[in-house]
């Protein structure tokens, strides 16, 4: 078995190349000395199996960020066969960078002069010819976005692994400075000999749009009508699918599963329906909302908008130890947490990214939407109704800042924010498509067994003992309110509700029907029924607690997914826990005070 | 000899030392600062925000505090 590298820079549509070459099949991988996913792809190559990895696009092979440390540590742990380096043709002047330091490890390299068409109609010429001839490196220019050159580079590609290899592939060393200013050396004459420039480059429309987008009074305009318009197409056009699919599921258990069990009522039932059957569709509902974000999400990324976004918000989001792109995510966030935490993979600095991770649960979801609107109608009048939901929107807007502030410090970012403002492009729609496929294939593999698991959980807890009726105070749940009741007395959450709580824990859109079976009426009823036994502070409090306290099952499945770090996930719970508590309690206690 | 800071919106210097340690001087090389490069300054964000500057094809943004390390020489216009 061959194994073929993907090396490169930001930006350079490296990515695209490889999902070119390796078609639809692309499957997230193990490798030594690597914790976070690579995609790789196995495939029939010049008489081999040869497996394609795309690894992280990096600016240089020696630097400390995460991403450079998973290529050194791929490069140093893994036998490296061939690397096709990726660059992008109009800034080969300061890309050649990277192919000099893997060739001095000895590793067999193919150049990939990448968007090339965009050279040719910068008026850039490189001799690639000459330019082969000078690396003793096959040099093939192309244009993964429009498939050309691919033909030639798969050829290159295979004679290079035909070819016997002696020399054996040392390990990656730092560079000394005359290290540096030799390579520099070397590149200045190859750019010399090999690449025409013009007499005066344009990006003139890439210039005009940026004096629009970036414009110092209308640019955060802009920003706000382009994320709110992006926010409205995904979510308006999301929820009749996902409400589709709800009612779908609800039909086909009564239909056809609930027939099933006519002879055998009983816990079995119980445990398929309500419990195995609830997690597959917990999971199941998220689908279309994730496929339809990275639809739009990877054309605001690869259009190049993004960068312009964290342009736009840094001078804010600075002191809140967060960026722009962050900023977008937790706005995103207030459509659907899951999502918006795996957006998060732009951000390529841990530390940047786990605080993003760690704010994000606290935008208010339309899924607490939902519950917030039931309990709001059912207590309060039509003029005081809409007040308490806009508190409750000031009230996440809150905690978010209050929690990147108090743990900017925590999740210091040691790296040096320098992002790079490429030219706008168009992604074609096969580019888009294929990833938002790549997207929902990892939420669904990762995530499914963790919330199948986490339902299950709350299955038991909310149906044993078997003898008592189901999420009555009689079941381990109402027990579990019970001995609770220290913690939530005080912040006038009673048991009936912790136990609608720990329901909600699995997606905030069952809590009502959790509320439903724990007070035996449901709709209108259960609305009168909450009317006259919880009161309008109470109700708040209840609130305010389940907008904080933990989003959903799903969302935390995706905190580990993303995070991949138990204790971070561990962290963040607990937090919002804690946080949640403390605003209750803050709520609830003075509320008494001033109503006694 | 002045920094990044010193630019006003639309001037140009030509890069003349990077003032940080070496790894970071790689990045920023690999990014096409370099010594002896030109650099413009397209636009600065209000309230002290961060630069959008260009040198060759690659643009980029970049805060006050990195700026404030990239020392230049005036360009000849």
């Amino acid at each position: 078995m061959k194994r073929i590298a993907f090396l490169g820079m930001p930006n350079t549509g490296k990515s695209t190349l490889f999902n070119r070459l390796s078609g639809s099949s692309a499957r997230v991988g193990n490798w030594p000395g690597i914790t976070v996913d690579l995609h790789a792809v196995k495939t029939f190559l010049g008489g081999h199996m040869a497996e394609l990895v795309d690894l992280p696009g990096i600016y240089d092979l020696q630097g400390l960020s995460e991403d450079e440390k998973i290529v050194q540590s791929f490069i140093n742990n893994n036998k490296i066969d061939l690397a096709i380096v990726v660059l992008c043709s109009t800034q080969i002047e300061r890309q050649l960078s990277l192919l000099l330091q893997l060739q001095k490890l000895h590793i067999p390299c193919v150049l990939a002069l990448n968007m090339y068409d965009e050279a040719k109609k910068m008026g850039i010429a490189i001799d690639a010819v000459l330019l082969e001839k000078k690396l003793k490196t096959p040099v093939i220019k192309t244009s993964a976005k429009y498939g050309e050159g691919m033909v030639e580079l798969l050829k290159a590609c295979t004679q290079v692994i035909n070819h016997k290899v002696s020399t054996p592939i040392k390990k990656i060393k730092p560079l000394n400075a005359s290290d540096l200013i030799s390579n520099e050396k070397t590149i200045q004459t190859l750019i010399k000999l090999t690449v025409k420039y013009p007499t005066k480059l344009n990006d003139k429309n890439t210039k005009k749009l940026d004096g629009l987008f970036l414009d110092p009074y209308w640019g955060l305009p802009i920003f706000f009508f382009i994320v709110f318009s992006i926010f409205q197409f995904i979510f308006t056009l999301g929820k009749p699918i996902q409400d589709l699919m709800t009612q779908f599921f609800n039909f086909f258990r009564l239909d056809y599963l609930e027939p099933l069990f006519i002879n055998h009522h009983g816990i079995f039932e119980s445990l398929l329906l309500d419990g195995l059957y609830l997690g597959v569709t917990t999971v199941a509902a998220f689908v279309p909302i994730i496929i339809l974000f990275f639809l739009i999400m990877s054309v605001v990324e690869d259009s190049g908008y993004f960068s312009r976004a964290a342009f736009l918000m840094d001078t804010l989001m600075e002191k809140i130890g967060l960026d722009g792109r962050g900023f977008v995510m937790m706005l995103m966030g207030f459509g659907c947490n899951v999502p918006a935490l795996m957006g998060t993979k732009i951000m390529r600095t841990k530390e940047l990214r786990l605080l993003t991770m760690f704010v994000i649960p606290f935008s208010l979801c339309s899924a607490r939407l939902q519950v917030f609107l039931f309990i709001i109608t059912a207590l309060f009048s039509a003029t005081y109704g809409p007040l308490v939901l806009f508190c409750l929107y000031l009230l996440s807007f809150f905690t978010i800042f209050i929690s990147a502030l108090i743990f900017k410090h925590q999740f210091k970012n040691k790296e040096p924010i320098i992002i790079e403002l490429p030219p706008y492009r168009f992604p074609t729609l096969s580019q888009i498509v294929k990833r938002s496929m790549i997207e929902i294939e990892h939420f669904l593999t990762r995530a499914t067994k963790f919330i199948i698991i986490g339902v299950l959980l709350v299955w038991a807890l909310t149906h044993f003992p078997m003898d008592v009726p189901i999420a009555s105070e009689l079941t381990y749940s109402g027990q579990l309110g019970k001995w609770l009741s220290p913690i939530f007395d005080p912040i006038g959450i009673n048991e009936q509700l912790v136990i609608a709580l720990i329901f909600g824990f699995i997606a905030k859109e069952i809590v009502i029907g959790a509320l439903a079976v724990i007070y035996g009426v449901e709709g209108s009823a259960l609305a009168h029924h909450l009317y006259s036994n919880v009161s309008q502070i109470q109700a708040i409090s209840f609130m305010i607690f389940t907008l904080i306290y933990t989003p959903c099952l799903s969302t935390i499945a995706t905190l580990k997914n993303e995070s991949k770090n138990l204790s971070f996930v561990i962290y963040s719970v607990f937090w919002a826990l804690l946080l949640a508590w403390v605003f209750s309690f803050i709520f609830y206690q003075t509320s008494l005070y001033f109503s006694s | 000899m002045t920094t990044l800071l010193e630019l006003a919106e639309g001037q140009s210097g030509i890069i003349h030392k990077l003032n940080m340690d070496r790894l970071l001087i790689q990045r920023l090389n690999a990014m096409g600062l370099r010594r002896g490069k030109k650099i413009t300054v397209l636009r600065k964000a209000q309230f002290k925000g961060p630069f959008h500057i260009m040198i060759d094809t690659t643009e980029l943004m970049i805060r006050e505090h990195e700026a404030s390390l990239i020392n230049i020489t005036s360009a000849a216009l």
